[in-house]
Order: structure tokens, then sequence, then C-alpha cells
């Protein structure tokens, strides 16, 4: 589970600096284009003064036309620039005002009133009266472009230290956003290392216990033993999941020329621990079926000796043990809280009842029943993984699910356990959450054996 | 010792002098000098050119005030651009104007209206022609 979370607070982490580079880039886009947006409006602005000037210019030579020639053309091209003069004046002045350069503006209001002033003085005069005196006209015009020419300049220089700001500002925006960036790609490429070399070691462990837990359990599982008058089968299916490896035993021991010890259990915890405190109960319990032949006092006995040697108040134990009888055909046994247990016979699958409760909790007594069995009847005995086994909807298969299942498969017991096993594996859609271990033991009458 | 200190009092001079005649250069430095001749041209805008009474007067008004300056249009007649002229005398750096610091330059004006007539005009209001 710390491996999960690790996992699980790593990749967030992850998600969480790609977001903020990714997210960081985006509004930096926005800015600069704001930017550039401003940019494009100042150059406006400082094309729209170019024109402003063309056309007091235009109203001059105009009037300077008009004055020579006496033209009515130079009248109405005179009055043609002031209507522009006016337009192109508003213009730059909605420019100056989105971009608050309010000495911008000033000037251009006393560059409209010197235009109008000479307009007053100078054109308007000389139009109504070509024959006025010129030097003093020419020199109050004179003035008023002086005058113009120099307000303008300074328009000029105001617009161009905005666009030279702007443009500075662009490139600190640009720069800004590449070393913050930088650093957020930086910041998730070590973290992405850190989580891989993370993974790296946490896989590799996880697969040490694994294979740890697997040797073991090999050794540990028992090699079929010929019994007579019985066929043998088994099957084990590892979870899906490397941390739900370890706890399932099942063992099959011949105590006798008719008498067998047969087993099944699931310890509660997993991975190496499970699996090493699997050898102690199949060995325990040989030790104790060579003495007992009762199950119940087997199991007893058994729990006892569990308490005394495990400390882990956090393991237990569900088994089933019975002492087969295959001269007679009857089935001894006793389960402690283990309820996959099942008889295959001609007429149906039936589930065997728990006599007791599970192993590592309380000194109990379990009781002991006899079962008669019958020429062909199959033990089919299974850890939780056949009962819990989940589908894909999440619903377990349940004992009533078991047993249809049991009932469906061949005959013969080693078909019939990797049957199960495979069906199973296919309702759980190849995720298995716990290990699977199945024993199927068919009976025959002497005489019979197939 | 003394050989040496001769040697250092022959340095520092050099370079006094080398000093003094960088800085007499920038101080004399009129691009136009007395008796070259000149044609009056305020540019392609406005050609016309203001002849003042004074350098102080041109220098004033390019530096006062809107209504300083237009006070001050009795010292000076326009000139019509394309007016010749001699420079009569120059004052090296003597106004301050948008570009920088520019000459005054006083000028004999030789054609137009105004013929014979002398004023002080900028540098920067001058055309150096060739004239027989």
């Amino acid at each position: 589970m710390p491996a999960v979370g690790g996992t699980l607070v790593f990749t967030v982490f992850l998600v969480v600096v790609l977001g903020l580079a990714v997210q960081g880039a985006f509004v930096t886009r926005v800015q600069i284009s704001r930017t550039f947006h401003r940019q494009a409006r100042l150059e406006q602005a400082q094309i729209q003064l170019e024109e402003l000037r063309r056309l007091q210019i235009d109203e001059e030579n105009a009037v300077r036309g008009f004055t020579i020639t006496r033209d009515p053309f130079y009248r109405q091209q005179y009055l043609v620039a002031v209507a522009d003069f006016g337009r192109r004046l508003a213009e730059i002045r909605t420019a100056l005002q989105s971009e608050h350069l309010t000495g911008a503006i000033e000037r251009l209001r006393w560059y409209q009133l010197a235009q109008r002033a000479w307009r007053a003085e100078v054109a308007v005069p000389l139009l109504d009266y070509p024959n006025l005196p010129f030097p003093e006209t020419a020199k109050r015009s004179k003035f008023y472009a002086d005058y113009e020419a120099r307000i303008a300049d300074e328009i000029r220089t105001i617009l161009a230290t905005r666009s030279a700001y702007l443009a500075r500002s662009t490139q600190e925006q640009i720069n800004r956003t590449l070393y913050v960036r930088a650093f957020w790609l930086l910041l998730f490429g070590v973290l992405a290392i850190l989580f891989n070399a993370y993974r790296s070691r946490t896989s590799r462990e996880l697969e040490e216990e694994r294979s740890i837990t697997q040797v073991l359990q090999r050794a540990f599982r028992s090699e079929h033993v010929p019994l007579p008058n019985s066929d043998v089968g088994s099957a084990y299916a590892a979870a899906s999941s490397h941390l739900a490896v370890g706890g399932d035993v099942f063992d099959v021991y011949r105590l006798s020329e008719s008498l067998a010890l047969i087993l099944i259990a699931d310890v509660s915890g997993k991975g190496v621990d499970a699996a090493v405190l699997t050898a102690f109960i199949k060995f325990t319990m040989r030790g104790i079926a060579l003495r007992r032949r009762d199950p119940g006092a087997m199991l007893s006995e058994f729990n006892g000796a569990f308490a005394y040697t495990v400390s882990n108040p956090y393991l237990f134990v569900s088994m089933f043990v019975g002492i087969l009888d295959t001269e007679r055909l009857s089935l001894r046994y006793a389960s402690a809280g283990h309820d996959s247990a099942f008889i295959r016979r001609a007429d149906g699958v039936e589930q065997l009842e728990v006599t007791g409760p599970i192993l590592g909790v309380m000194e109990e007594q379990f009781e002991s029943r006899v079962l008669q069995l019958a020429d062909g009847d199959v033990i089919v005995l299974a850890t939780d993984g056949l009962t819990e086994a989940r589908d894909r909807h999440g619903d377990m298969l349940e004992g009533k699910g078991a047993m249809d299942l049991i009932a469906q498969a061949n005959p013969q017991p080693q078909r019939l356990a990797d049957e199960l096993a495979a069906r199973v594996r296919a309702v759980a859609g190849n995720r298995m959450r716990d290990d699977l271990a199945i024993l199927a033991i068919r009976v025959h009458a002497k005489g019979t054996a197939q | 010792m003394r050989r040496l200190l001769r040697l250092s009092v022959i340095v520092l001079t050099s370079l006094a002098l080398l000093g003094a005649m960088h800085v007499g250069r920038q101080a004399s430095g009129c691009r136009l000098r007395p008796g070259s001749n000149v044609m009056l041209y305020g540019g392609p805008d406005d050609p016309d050119v203001f002849l003042w009474d004074s350098p102080m007067d041109l220098a004033a008004y390019h530096t006062d005030s809107y209504d300083a300056a237009r006070s001050m249009l009795g010292h000076a007649i326009v000139v019509t651009g394309g007016t010749h002229g001699v420079v009569v005398m120059c004052l090296p750096h003597f106004v301050h104007r948008e570009a920088g610091f520019d000459d005054a330059v006083r000028v004999l004006l030789g054609d137009g209206p105004y013929r014979g007539r002398v004023g002080w005009v900028f540098a920067g209001d001058l055309r150096a022609v060739s004239r027989p």
C-alpha cells in the first residue's frame, strides 16, 4: 500500500507540474499577444501622426496655391484637407487614450489649437483677402508651422518611447517565460527520473518478494502422492497483483495403506510471511495427523500450536482437514471457517459445512463430520479465491456460483481443477485479486479404479 | 633621476598640448566659416527660414514657451527658402534644438526682397553652395 500511495502522490505531483508548465505558457501567450496588439496600435498612431502632418502641409500648400493663382480649386483642396485633418486627429486621440498617454494627448490638443490659430490668423484671411500684406502673415504661418513641427516631434518621441518600452517588456516576458518553463520542465524531468527510479525500486522489491514467495510455495505445495482407489488433481492460479501472492496451501499425505490426510488452508496475510506460515501448517498438520485420526481434534491441537508459535495477532487461518479412507470410501473432516469445500456426486454438488471458527482467534473445540462417499464422487477443496472471485461488475461468485462451475466441469480430477482455475480466471477477466488453490480427489469403489 | 624627471615633463606636456588641441577643435567647430556662400533652406516641408535680429532671439525662440516665442516675432523676418547669402560670423553650439546643439550663424542676404539685410539663422537652415 505505501508503494501505491507513493506512486499516486508522485503521479499527481508530476501532473500538477506539467499542468503548471502548460498553463504558464498559455498565460504568457495571452500577455504577449496583448503586448503585440498594443504595439500595433502605437505604430498605427505613428502612421496617423505622419498623415496628420501631411494634411497640415496640404492645407498650407492649398492656401499658398490660392494666394498665387486665385484658383478656386485650391480653396476646395484646403477644405478637403481641413475635413480630413479633423477625422485623423480624432483617430490619433483614440489611440493615445487607449494607451493612457496623457502627455501626448495634451500635446495633440496644443497641436489642434495651433492649427486652428493658423487657420484663423493665416489661412482664412488669405483665402478671403489674397492681397493682404504677406510678410506679417508669412511670419505667423512660419511660427505656427515651427510650433506644430516641434509638438509633432514631441508626440513622436512619446510614441517611440512607449513602443520601445513595450518591445523591451515583450522581450522580458519572453525571457521570463523561457526561464519559468525551463524551470518547470527541469523539475518535471527530475521528478520523472525520481519517479521512475522509485517505481523501478518498488517493482524490483515486489518482484523479489514474489519470486521468493513462489519458490516457497512451490517448495511447500505437495507432490501428488498416489492413493489407492483415488485420482488426485490440483491447480494453482496466482493473483494478478504482486501484493496478493501468498498464503494458500494444500496437502495430500498418505497416513497408512488406506488412510490419507487431505488438507487445504488459506492464511489471512500475504507475501513471504504468509508463504512461510504455509510450511508451518503443512508440516505441523502432518505431524498431528500421525498421532490423531479425528480432524476436529487435529484442528484444536493445531489452533493451540498456532497461537503459541505465531505472535502476529493479525494472522488467521481458515482450514479444511479430512481423513480419507480409500478402503471404506468415507471422509471424516472438520472445517475451521473454510467454506470452499464441495462434494460432487452423481446427483449434484453439495457444499460441506463449516464446523468451527477460523484458527488463530481463540481456543475452540472443532467438531468432525463423517461423510460416506460413493464410487465416482469427487471431493473438491479450494481456497477463497474460488468463492470470492469477482466478475467485471464486482459481483462475487460465492458458493452457488462455485457449485455451478464444479457441476459443469469434467469429472476427471486434474481436468476439473484445471477447468475451475481457467473459469475463475475468465470470470475475473484475468485480473485475479487473490491466489487460488484447488485440490480435487475422485474416489472409486475397490476394483474400479480408472 | 634628472633624466627621468625631464622625460616625464616632456610626456606630460605633450599630453596636455594634445588635449588642449582637441578641446580647441571642439570649441571652434563651426561647420560654416565666415565668407562661405550659403543658401537658406528650412527643409522640404517648410522651406522658409526665420532671420533673427540677434543670436539670443534665435536661441530663445526655440527654447521659450508658445506665448513667449510668439511675442518675439517682431525681431524676425521670414526669408523665402532658396535665398542666397554669405556667412559673416558663426557661434558654435549656440542653440539647443531637439537633435542637439546647433551653430548660430550670422548671414548677409545676397538676393530676394531682403537683399543686403543681415541676421541670425541656424546652421541647420543653411546649405553651403559654391558661387563664383
